[in-house]
């Protein structure tokens, strides 16, 4: 695995351009910090963007990279379904995996 | 039907999973003991009469003896016979909740004098909300609902089932899918039923999930359902005879009304029924109590099955 990458990602929202840095493939939450938006960002295994989605929030986050964080905690009914998309399998309902993560506080600041 | 409710048969198809809900229910119990001697110590030379809130106070005794932690003296008041252990190991689920049981154990002195004050700090809630989706908790509510519905409910597709206080929506996700037909999770609070969606989401079953903003004694469905479930709801209701009489009124005419819910004639709730009437919950009826309100409302009880947990209820709307 590569030990770090840093990329582009452009705002879908309000345009302004960040630099991100990630160090694990998978799902990770963006929030912008100009204006708050939050992004689902997909990354492959050699830390290529591959998908930048604009996300309808909910609460207001603070400005940073999350990750879902699935430990022994994690309400059991929901561990294999965030483990998957922690993993970056792509859950139809992306948004309410989220929300929920978020909810619970299970959303973990990675950068 | 008595076997899909029992641990033992839980033990036998899936013992890693029935040693975990056992080691799960043991440690919190331990937490919660340790928690609630090291609070009450000094207070247990008051006899129960005492206390302005004497029922609660009366459990609450009675649950350390029963415990084996204090014994009876003859005014009502304890001794202290052996001080529990402190919990040496906690697995991760219940050591996030020891916060919980930590907070809420310590305003048990002022609950004991009547001044109870709702639970209503939202980390802690959700650390709560965490908690309710344990691994045990969900096994029992998959569990006494597949025992207490009547299998032509589960397989209809056009059936109709409301989901009264579905709270967070995990009795509701349990309710879908365990059945066919549609849910209607019903709860007085709009955050509770954004959660409740989320969750159909992710388990996708959300075609099958409506939502109603409504307290369990007062919600009103546009046509009558078929079944009404309350899992675990008529201590968080303030008036219990009225959710019971209210849903039964939304249930038409040949329809069920299936209650599963916490007695606290069963020795092993009474702990945690200490812990959520500090929260905010009514202390959980009697068994006596439960059938009463049932009957008294003209439903005809079809099943009761009494269990360690819960007591489930099957009941056909006149």
């Amino acid at each position: 695995m590569i030990a770090g990458k840093v990329f582009k990602a452009r705002c879908q929202r309000c345009g302004a351009e960040h630099l991100v840095e990630a160090s694990k493939p998978g799902l990770l939450l963006f929030v912008c910090s100009s204006c708050g938006a939050q992004h689902a960002l997909l990354l492959d295994q050699n830390l290529d963007l591959r998908d930048l989605r604009l996300l309808e929030a909910v609460e207001a986050m603070p400005a940073g990279v999350y990750e879902v964080s699935v430990t022994d905690d994690t309400p059991t009914t929901l561990r294999d379904l965030l483990a998957r998309l922690k993993s970056g399998g792509r859950l139809e309902d992306l948004e309410s995996a989220l929300r929920l993560a978020r909810r619970l506080g299970l959303l973990r600041v990675v950068g | 039907m008595r076997e899909k409710l029992s641990f033992l048969s839980l033990a036998v198809k899936e013992p890693g999973k029935a040693l975990k809900i056992a080691r799960l229910a043991r440690e919190f119990r331990q937490l919660a003991l340790y928690k609630l001697v090291d609070v009450l110590e000094h207070q247990l030379n008051r006899p129960w009469t005492s206390w302005p809130d004497k029922e609660f106070a009366f459990l609450l005794y009675g649950v350390l003896v029963e415990e084996g932690v204090a014994r009876w003296r003859e005014d009502g008041s304890l001794e202290l016979a052996r001080r529990p252990e402190p919990p040496r190991s906690l697995s991760p689920e219940v050591a996030d909740f020891a916060v919980v049981v930590e907070r809420a154990l310590n305003m048990l002195p002022e609950a004991l004098e009547g001044r109870r004050r709702y639970f209503a700090e939202k980390d802690l809630l959700l650390l709560y909300a965490k908690f309710l989706d344990n691994l045990g908790y969900n096994w029992f509510r998959g569990a006494a609902l597949g025992a207490i519905l009547p299998r032509e409910l589960r397989t209809r597709r056009d059936a109709v089932i409301v989901d009264v206080g579905a709270g967070i929506g995990l009795s509701t996700v349990a309710l879908l899918e365990l059945t066919r037909g549609v849910v209607v999770a019903v709860d007085p609070l709009e955050e509770n039923l954004e959660m409740a969606r989320d969750y159909a989401a992710v388990h996708r079953v959300q075609h099958r999930l409506r939502t109603l903003r409504g307290y369990a004694e007062d919600f009103r469905l546009d046509a009558p359902a078929d079944a009404a479930v309350l899992l675990n709801v008529l201590h968080w209701c303030n008036n219990p005879r009225l959710a019971v009489r209210n849903s039964a009124d939304n249930v038409r005419s040949g329809g069920y009304l299936a209650i599963v819910q916490v007695v606290r004639d069963e020795r092993t709730v009474r702990l945690g029924a200490a812990l959520t009437y500090v929260l905010g919950s009514r202390l959980p009826p009697t068994r006596g109590e439960l059938l009463g309100m049932i009957r008294e409302e003209g439903l005809r009880v079809e099943r009761h099955y009494a269990s360690p947990a819960s007591d489930m209820v099957l009941a056909r709307v006149p």
